[in-house]
């Protein structure tokens, strides 16, 4: 049985178990998006979940998967479609703040690196964040006055960039091996 | 003789000042770990943070039936270095699937059964990397759920894999037009661990979600004594599981109800 009504909602009749199961798939998608984007969430106001669904529906027919690098897809999506909020500093930080938390909470990947820094060309700081290194701990993301050498970083889409280490320390950056 | 342990999961650092204060006062037994969750930590600060060596490790996103081989094994090695270090009560995982033609979905699906053969492979093969037994848990299924238990019956006779029975999985599945519960009576007979949790109903439709997000439902309550009661094995645990919205005043009035519930 096709699951695509996970992907996206579109032609799901209502009344069905597949509709009410999209709708849930929609909701965690769109928190999965925007909980660390409240500046655009505030901008988009109520244009926000259909905005998500033609990017879900975007994802779903260029077979794009929306992994932890999802709010980078998103940028590059909203840029195609002129959207000007893109152009926004803050807006373009919170992106930044988005990817490294994404990155730091997802321990299934780049499992041998404890600590990422997302880069922008036009950003004068850099965005960390430090997964838990103990049971305890919160993943933290702080703003780097000092960005890694933008050549360390590897191109998450046209815009982004990340690296990923072991430590904070900036000659430590570079593709995990 | 024989003896019920209740736990509770803990998914996020953040819960462990409520679940230190469940242990503390004797509400729980145990604590079973969203592994995925804690992957990147010390195995050693678990032990230090929770102040206690009965912990069960769940685990949600290892995606076994898709990820690459490299990346499992991977993936794989770090769990066992966790396992070695705590020695859990059990491990398990979820027989699921995260991917829809390679794309990932924000909310997991039921596997393919007529898929059986190599479904069992790929169980057979990360039981294999993680060095030790593997419970798999039944699905909250929504279209399919006959073939579920049919399929369990093969996964834990041929291929000494077990199951860990989620109650609440299967009055979800009862609920959207699969089997009664107690369809499963003969094949828990042997299970040593159980899940509870609390689901909710689709807006339009009325199907049952396993959202894990709200106290449990009376019937609910009643079919945790019921399967408890099926199972012959002396030992038996049992976590009462919350991931969304917590309300630990209604978690702990849930577990105290089960446990004064359940035959002294």
């Amino acid at each position: 049985m096709t699951l695509s009504y996970l992907l996206h909602s579109d032609g799901v009749e209502r009344g069905t178990g597949q509709y009410d199961l999209s709708h849930l798939a929609a909701r965690s998608a769109w928190h999965a998006i925007f909980d660390d984007l409240p500046l655009l969430e505030n901008r988009l106001a109520d244009e926000s979940s259909e905005l998500l669904r033609r990017f879900r529906r975007h994802c779903f027919d260029s077979g794009r998967s929306l992994s932890w690098s999802r709010h980078a897809a998103f940028f590059d999506w909203l840029k195609s479609i002129d959207c000007p909020h893109v152009a926004d500093a803050g807006i373009v930080s919170q992106f930044m703040v988005a990817i490294a938390n994404a990155w730091a909470s997802d321990h299934t990947v780049d499992m041998r690196a404890s600590h990422c820094v997302v880069v922008h060309p036009a950003c004068q700081h850099a965005i960390g964040a430090q997964r838990a290194l103990n049971f305890a701990d919160k993943v933290r993301v702080v703003k780097l006055a000092v960005a890694v050498p933008s050549e360390l970083a590897i191109g998450l889409n046209n815009t982004f960039g990340i690296a990923r280490s072991r430590s904070w320390s900036v000659g430590a950056f570079g593709p995990v091996a | 003789m024989s003896r019920i342990e209740i736990g509770a999961n803990i998914t996020r650092a953040s819960q462990l000042g409520e679940i230190g204060r469940m242990l503390e006062e004797g509400t729980i037994d145990f604590v079973e770990i969203l592994l995925d969750n804690f992957l990147s930590c010390d195995p050693v600060s678990i032990r230090r943070a929770l102040r206690t060596d009965n912990i069960g490790f769940h685990i949600m996103r290892s995606r076994f039936l898709e990820r690459d081989e490299g990346e499992l094994r991977e993936l794989g090695h770090r769990i066992s270095a966790f396992i070695q270090e705590i020695g859990p009560r059990y491990v398990s995982d979820h027989l699921a699937v995260f991917s829809s033609d390679g794309q990932l979905m924000p909310m997991i699906g039921e596997i393919d059964y007529d898929a059986a053969d190599a479904v069992l492979e790929r169980c057979r093969r990360w039981q294999g990397i993680l060095g030790c037994e593997l419970l798999l848990e039944n699905f909250p299924s929504q279209f399919e759920g006959a073939a579920q238990i049919d399929f369990f019956q093969a996964l834990t006779g041929q291929s000494m894999l077990g199951l860990l029975f989620d109650i609440s999985n299967a009055e979800v599945a009862a609920g959207n037009g699969g089997p009664d519960i107690a369809a499963w009576s003969e094949r828990i007979r042997h299970v040593r661990h159980f899940h509870v949790g609390g689901f909710s109903a689709g807006e339009t439709s009325g199907i049952l979600i396993d959202s894990h997000d709200r106290p449990l439902r009376p019937s609910t309550k009643q079919a945790v004594i019921k399967a408890l009661n099926w199972s012959e094995s002396p030992i038996r645990t049992l976590t009462v599981e919350y991931d969304h919205d917590i309300d630990y005043h209604g978690w702990t009035r849930d577990i105290r109800e089960i446990r004064e519930g359940l035959p002294k």
